[in-house]
């Protein structure tokens, strides 16, 4: 019941978005799971990331007269999301590939942006767990902090900023309890994704409360019967309706190693410092060497080695690899991942889709048949 | 009026260049390359580089640089990349990436089936995504492949450059930091030393080209233009490639003696030019000659291109420290490390310069880096310049990702319109 509460709301303001940013006036866009949402909430602005599931009129410009077929079908939605809204405030990643570098460029030079727009342009290091990546990293949020004090006359303060901090820790923390319960079977993952969506567009006490009442309501669940089951693994595949589309991926997941699913919520930050500077380093050194890389960043073996590792204790059959369509990342890091686990006798699956879901028919009988190969189905 | 009738497309309309010893150079590098490393008592070092890695480090510390890229582009030319990029696809690469990665990492895999039997096998691999961010997967692939060390350069770009912005303070650093990494990281996997003196020799070296090949550059501003694309395409090899190199000296200034040659005697890279347009983009090397000798044939010329301008850079060579401080600005300021902003700017400022009549945009599926945004940035250049321009798809050396027939009538209808505009 809870549940069902729980995603109508989500549903409402999914579709009906433009309604959804008009309420909340001060939600700020972003694009990647390495902007520091900390300092967006300490600010009192809501982090709300552009999600595949959104629906929306293209009233305006559509995408195909400003990029070209071969742009990878993400950045295309983001840019087709951000033309036809009414964006206030966003951060761009613009350096997280090649296809979303420059995005604020191209939407300026197509005029889409209204005067009053105010954006960051997040130079974010490709590097990933040393100290040369994790110094500059703080030095870029700083610059971020100024922005936002400029933009918002409000100075922060290490009170603000760890309250924020302890609030992400917490929201991290029950979403990993939820993951959990899906490999005990006490929750499926549709609802995990379901949660995981609200919580990428409410703000964050409120998430908290309902990752907090949803865990009330299946801890007692007694455990089902878990199956033997696949990792679901990706960078920057977003559409989770894919667990509604496809009822027996939604069975056999028994983990994801996803940007926007554990890979953003297996980190915690230290917040037991009163000093600013310190705080600021704790959520680069967070961010920068404990968050798992995605396939855009250099951080040789973290992420086999995450899913190897998940792979072991969840006691999986197989890894579903999935990506969108001219992701060039995501296609070399699948490759390469793949032959890791071939090497392993590990079987795999690679799918290839578009944040629309546009050929779903196809991706459930790929996975049909895999789950039949492997035993699963 | 520029003629319409159909020519025969082998008759040369372009006067060859009598220069080539960067041919010959290109060619000894490359065979120095198989033969060097394997005589035990030189204790040859080979790295493989991208185009934008600093190379110059490398040099210095005695490594012999290579360049997939550059081979890459060298296996288009001879027309076995679309071979080489199904070897890599059938290996679980998708087609849908990078040509160059593909077809490099196809000879990778099948060295023996490949031109000059692939590269010669490096001991350590150098990326930089000042170029864009498939070098940093491609690399990362070779480095799983041969179990070896992979230094990646990280370039964050340079930004809202309309608004008078330079790069930050901490970005500079950053990126100044990696260079004294670099030096650690060649020391601790070849057991190469750099000391400063080798690395400020090689940088003067490096500069002393660079200025030539700058040179070179600009002497195609007058008309008619001495050098068309494709001499230019051919003659960069050693400014991408061989950068701090002495010999490189040696084959621009033969290279800049022909080019001053042909200006004094108005003599062109092409026997009658009438219309003059800029290439923006890597050039399509399946197609080099056929491409532009046909527009040769109707009197099109190319005196500038964005893509052998990418490597017209210098710093301060006077002291290791502000040579470092500038080596690093350079190479976070390269071309496709700036914005689109700095991309419409430059291209107008080469077609006020160059007096181009107009541009042709190379939207290259290949190289998404490159062609990110074209649509808007072709508009943006149009209504800031006046002069038009056209796209054509296609791709570097990925032949199944181009249509003759589809380019020439975009081509055509460009000339159509600056003919018009001409009379
Ligand atoms: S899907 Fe891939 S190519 Fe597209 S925006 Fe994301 S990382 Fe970039
Ligand atoms: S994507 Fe473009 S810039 Fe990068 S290696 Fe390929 S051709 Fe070069």
């Amino acid at each position: 019941m809870i549940f069902q509460k729980l995603t109508s709301e989500i549903d409402t303001a999914l579709n009906n978005f433009d309604e959804y940013l008009e309420e909340n006036n001060n939600a700020m866009m972003y694009f990647t799971a390495d902007i520091p949402l900390e300092i967006i909430s300490a600010f009192n602005f809501i982090p709300i990331r552009i999600p595949s599931e959104i629906e929306f009129n293209s009233k305006n410009k559509s995408t195909n007269a400003i990029f070209q077929p071969f742009i990878c079908s993400k950045s295309r939605q983001m840019l087709d999301f951000l033309i036809n809204n009414n964006i206030k405030h966003a951060i761009f990643s613009e350096n997280h590939c090649d296809s979303l570098q420059n995005l604020y460029d191209v939407l300026r030079l197509n005029e889409s942006i209204p005067n009053n727009f105010q954006y960051f342009r997040f130079l974010l290091p490709v590097n990933r767990g040393g100290k040369a990546e994790t110094k500059y990293y703080q030095k870029e949020i700083k610059r971020l902090v100024t922005w936002f004090e400029k933009t918002t006359g409000e100075k922060l303060t290490s009170d603000k900023l760890k309250s924020s901090i302890t609030l992400h820790n917490t929201k991290r923390k029950l979403l990993n309890t939820i993951s959990d319960m899906v490999l005990e079977g006490k929750i499926q993952n549709n609802e995990l994704f379901k949660l995981k969506l609200g919580s990428d567009m409410f703000p964050v006490q409120k998430s908290i409360d309902l990752l907090n009442s949803i865990i009330d309501d299946r801890q007692t669940i007694k455990e089902s019967n878990p199956s033997p089951k696949v990792i679901l693994s990706g960078s920057m595949f977003d559409n989770f309706e894919i667990f509604e589309k496809i009822p027996v991926l939604n069975n056999a997941v028994a983990f994801n190693d996803l940007t926007f699913g554990s890979r953003s919520t297996t980190f915690e930050i230290n917040n037991q410092s009163d000093d600013l500077d310190t705080i600021l380093e704790n959520i680069s050194k967070a961010y920068i060497k404990d968050r798992i890389s995605d396939s855009v960043h250099f951080y040789p073996n973290q992420r086999r080695d995450y899913l190897l590792s998940n792979f072991e204790r969840t006691k999986a059959k197989g890894v579903i690899f999935i990506y969108y369509s001219f992701c060039d990342p995501d296609a070399f890091e699948t490759r390469n991942l793949s032959r890791h686990l071939e090497k392993r006798d590990i079987p795999i699956l690679t799918l290839v889709t578009d944040p629309k879901l546009t050929n779903i028919e196809q991706l459930a009988t790929r996975v049909e048949a895999f789950l039949e190969r492997i035993g699963d189905l | 009026m520029i003629e319409k009738i159909d020519r025969d497309p082998t008759e040369r309309a372009y006067n060859k260049l009598k220069s080539n010893s960067y041919k010959k150079y290109t060619i000894s590098y490359y065979r120095n390359s198989k033969i060097l490393p394997k005589i035990p008592l030189l204790n040859k070092k080979v790295a493989w580089v991208t185009s934008g890695a600093p190379v110059e480090i490398l040099v210095a510390a005695g490594i012999m640089p290579l360049y997939p890229e550059n081979y890459a582009a060298i296996v288009g030319g001879s027309k076995q990349s679309v071979d080489a990029c199904i070897i890599a696809e059938n290996d679980g690469y998708s087609n849908e990436l990078c040509s160059y990665a593909r077809c490099h990492l196809g000879t990778v895999i099948n060295p023996s089936g490949s031109l000059m039997g692939g590269l010669s096998k490096p001991d350590i691999i150098v990326s930089c995504n000042n170029i864009c961010g498939t070098v940093l997967k491609w690399f990362q692939s070779i480095s799983e492949y041969y179990d070896i060390p992979h230094f990646h350069f990280d370039t964050p770009p340079i930004v809202d450059t309309k608004l008078g912005k330079t790069q930050e303070n901490h970005v500079f650093h950053y990126v100044r930091d990696q260079l004294d990494d670099y030096i650690e990281f060649i020391k601790t996997h070849t057991g190469k030393r750099v000391t400063e003196k080798k690395i400020m020799k090689v940088l003067r070296l490096a500069n002393k080209a660079t200025l030539l090949w700058g040179e070179i550059l600009d002497s195609c501003k007058a008309t008619p233009t001495p050098l068309n694309c494709p001499d230019r395409f051919i003659t960069m090899a050693p400014i991408v490639a061989q950068r701090g190199m002495k010999k490189t000296i040696t084959v621009y200034e033969e290279l800049l003696e022909e080019v001053h040659q042909r200006v004094d005697s108005k003599t062109g890279a092409i026997k009658n030019e009438k219309i003059r347009l800029l290439w923006d983009n890597i050039a399509i090397w399946f197609y080099l000659y056929p491409f532009f000798n046909k527009l040769a044939q109707r009197g099109v010329v190319f005196p500038v291109d964005t893509y052998t301008h990418a490597w017209n850079m210098t710093g301060s060579v006077d002291n290791y420290e502000d040579a470092m401080n500038d080596y690093a600005k350079m190479y976070s300021h390269v071309y496709l490390n700036q914005d689109l902003s700095y991309r419409v700017e430059l291209i107008s400022k080469f077609i006020k310069e160059y007096e181009l009549d107009g541009f042709v945009l190379h939207s290259n599926k290949a190289c998404k880096r490159y062609s990110m945004g074209m649509l808007s940035y072709k508009k943006a250049i149009t209504e800031k310049t006046g002069v038009p321009g056209v796209i054509i798809d296609g791709d570097m050396v990925d032949s199944r990702n181009f249509s003759e027939e589809q380019t020439w009538t975009r081509i055509e209808s460009l000339i159509e319109m600056i003919e018009a505009r001409k009379s």
